[in-house]
């Protein structure tokens, strides 16, 4: 008779606390049961216990405000989050994922529908077959491909596929970033042997629609194509196998419109605990704009970011990060922006900053990236915990943000988030609209 | 009654002959080590089963695929996350002390270090198959009659093992190898500083693979005594592990059953 392997545990663990109280040999401490039963579970198809990839979320958010009339906007939202995969046999797959979500303005007690925002976006949806010998492999994919790259925690100045593909963001992590975002429709292609991998993009054009930054997008049910299909584009990346303790990647990318961008990652085992990363992106680019309106020439311009991640005996994760864009505004030139008085100087320097967010990128050159995270903190199984700081090295602003997560069971998680820009008012963060934002949310896995 | 000296030549004799057929140290390390790792390419589901205080509290389960590393003597492993759900379909690659861990959700491999935690109390190299005799040194320190994880007593040899470099996680090991059998009976794991870190317990010998092997390791955390984990493998086979599966950029690729 098939024993239900979660249930067996439980009776065992039960039978577990009552056996402590037995004797056993002097020298011998308590030990748990012998485990009855995982091989009758584990000869279930894992396909049957996998979840639906469905996750539903409530959110409360409130945002703190610094404008003294207003000193907080309240905000409900709902999400339907799906990432399903189906692995039909070795050689077909397929994957969607996507998120509807319908956020409510709460700041009114009449309040005003047209506060409401709803999206429907399809992040990614494609089909793979794979060709070739397990000495050789092949992968072809073609669909909407959410195609990341870099060792960079805080920036990754290789991964030219993030311009504009965050539209709906609900935790400014880098790291949550990365993944809820939309992917660009592509071919790729992918060469897998014992001496590496390489791969090939091609990114066809799709929309005639030119994004525009501060357009209306507080109900947007489209396939977003003007974010990420608005140019063809090529990509390609090879890994070679090169040691056990280090690892390199050389990425090139070209766009209608813009210069080719060569790139490369590094990524080493210092010790035991210690993991370094190096990533750089370089090419010709314009820079950034001054206050006087004045753009520098295209020049040759280096982005990188080089990070180090300690991992602690207790298992917190410590990384400290280097970022530079050479392309972003120069110490002087962020200087000039912070004397402004003009107001039309000003509503350009808010477009700038939201281009900028936009495209992922700086503002200015030289920036620090700071995360600490713990999984399963206090040896508490479910309790994650971290934290960053994003921080401007020219005006020692900041944002910073902490996460709490804790899943008492495979189906509920419930999470608090708490966010702070830092610095003084005419920095790039003490700047901004909001001082702050909190959330919790609760999430169902279904 | 006094002894020929011929019988002193004969008792001497069947000592020296007995000394060369007893294996030293390292080769009761070997057979330990045989014993817990099958030869070849194989696959094994491992349950994670933790206590606190004698209640369970948490369980996780895993599909180990391991492939013996050219030249090495060790294996490189790759594992497949199938329990809690919110872990499903993460994998963890080690090559030697090269650790990479990646997340579906965010379709990317992460260089980790081998000290990053992922299984709870479970280190990553307890999970993976490792042959200690390829990075220790063993010098026998004493014989012993210690209880085995059933109570009963065992007569081992308690083998002192000295790590020969800096990449593996434990620098000391305690190996207490009953001397009967050659099977593991228990382990400490120790810093530099012979602080105590962990104590393992060997047990549930059963045939998988065409050897005895231990299908169960009680992992005792040396701090707080209360918090155990049960390591249980199960299932194991022989299969083919192609060494395709065993870079990082492999794992984005990993079709799970459908392999």
């Amino acid at each position: 008779m098939r024993i239900s392997w979660i249930t067996g545990a439980v009776v065992l663990g039960a039978v577990g606390t009552v056996a402590a109280a037995e004797p056993v040999a002097a020298d011998l401490p308590w030990l748990p049961p012998e485990i009855e039963t995982p091989s009758e579970d584990a000869s279930e198809p894992v396909s049957a216990r996998d979840p639906l990839g469905l996750r539903a979320q409530v959110w409360w958010q409130r945002d703190t405000l610094r404008d003294a009339a207003t000193s907080h906007s309240d905000r409900l939202r709902l999400v339907l989050d799906l990432r399903r995969e189906w692995h039909w046999d070795a050689a077909w797959r397929a994957g969607v994922s996507g998120k509807l979500e319908h956020v409510f303005g709460l700041d009114r007690l009449a309040r005003d529908q047209s506060d409401d925002t709803q999206h429907l976006l399809l992040r990614e949806l494609w089909i793979n077959r794979r060709l070739g010998d397990p000495s050789r492999l092949w992968f072809v994919d073609v669909g909407r491909i959410n195609q990341r790259g870099g060792t960079g925690s805080g920036y990754n100045p290789t991964d030219y596929f993030k311009a504009r593909s965050v539209v709906s963001a609900t935790s400014l992590d880098p790291g949550a970033l990365r993944v809820d975002r939309l992917g660009t429709v592509m071919l790729r292609v992918q060469g897998i042997s014992t001496f590496g991998a390489w791969s090939v993009a091609l990114v066809p054009d799709l929309s005639d629609r030119t994004f525009e930054a501060d357009a209306d997008h507080r109900s947007d049910l489209s396939l977003n194509l003007d974010r990420t299909n608005a140019e063809p584009a090529l990509y390609a990346r090879i890994a070679p196998q090169i040691s056990e303790r280090l690892s390199l990647d050389v990425v090139a990318y070209a766009r209608s419109q813009q210069k080719p961008q060569l790139g490369g990652n590094l990524s080493t085992l210092i010790n035991d605990s210690t993991v370094a990363n190096l990533e750089w992106s370089g090419g010709r680019l314009e820079g950034l704009p001054g206050a006087s309106g004045e753009r520098p020439d295209p020049a040759w311009r280096n982005r990188i970011a080089a990070n180090v991640t300690w991992t602690s005996a207790t298992g917190i994760e410590l990384t400290l990060e280097r970022n530079y864009s050479g392309d972003a505004l120069s110490r002087d030139a962020w200087r000039g922006w912070r004397e402004i008085d003009d107001s039309e100087q000003g509503r350009r320097l808010r477009a700038l900053i939201a281009e900028r967010a936009s495209l992922q990128e700086p503002l200015v050159r030289d920036g620090w990236f700071v995360r600490a995270a713990w999984r399963d903190a206090w040896q508490v199984r479910g309790l994650h915990l971290s934290s960053f700081a994003l921080a401007n090295a020219y005006d020692d602003s900041a944002l910073w943000q902490f996460t709490s997560e804790y899943s008492p069971d495979d189906h509920w998680t419930i999470s608090a988030l708490i966010g702070r820009y830092l610095g003084s008012h005419d920095s790039e963060f003490g700047a901004t609209g909001k001082s702050g934002y909190y959330a919790f949310y609760l999430t169902r896995h279904i | 009654m006094s002894k020929h000296p011929v019988q002193w030549f004969a008792c001497g004799l069947l000592f020296a002959a007995s000394a060369a057929a007893s294996p030293t140290p390292q080769q009761m390390l070997e057979a330990a080590d045989a014993m817990r790792n099958p030869e070849g390419d194989f696959s094994v589901h491992i349950d994670l089963v933790e206590y606190r205080s004698g209640k369970q509290v948490a369980t996780s389960a895993l599909t180990v695929f391991s492939k013996p590393a050219e030249g090495s003597g060790q294996y490189n492993s790759l594992v497949r996350f199938q329990r809690p759900q919110r872990d499903a379909g993460k994998l963890l690659l080690r090559n030697g002390s090269d650790l990479w861990f990646y997340d579906p959700a965010s379709s990317a491999s992460i260089r980790i270090s081998p000290q990053a935690r992922l299984l709870g109390q479970a280190s990553n190299g307890d999970v993976t198959s490792s042959n200690l005799a390829d990075d220790y040194d063993a010098e026998l320190l004493r014989h012993e009659s210690i209880a085995d994880a059933a109570g009963t007593k065992r007569d081992c040899a308690l083998l002192r093992l000295q790590a020969r470099n800096t990449s593996v996680p434990y620098p000391r090991v305690d190996y207490w190898i009953d001397e009967s059998s050659l099977r593991p009976v228990k382990a400490e794991f120790r810093t530099a500083e012979e602080r105590l870190l962990k104590t393992a317990y060997f047990r549930r010998f059963e045939d998988h693979l065409g050897s005895e092997r231990p299908t169960e390791t009680v992992i005792i955390d040396a701090l707080d005594a209360s918090w155990i984990t049960v390591m249980r493998a199960s299932d194991y086979a022989a299969r083919e592990v192609p060494q395709s599966w065993m870079q990082r950029d492999y794992l984005a690729r990993f079709g799970g059953d459908t392999e």
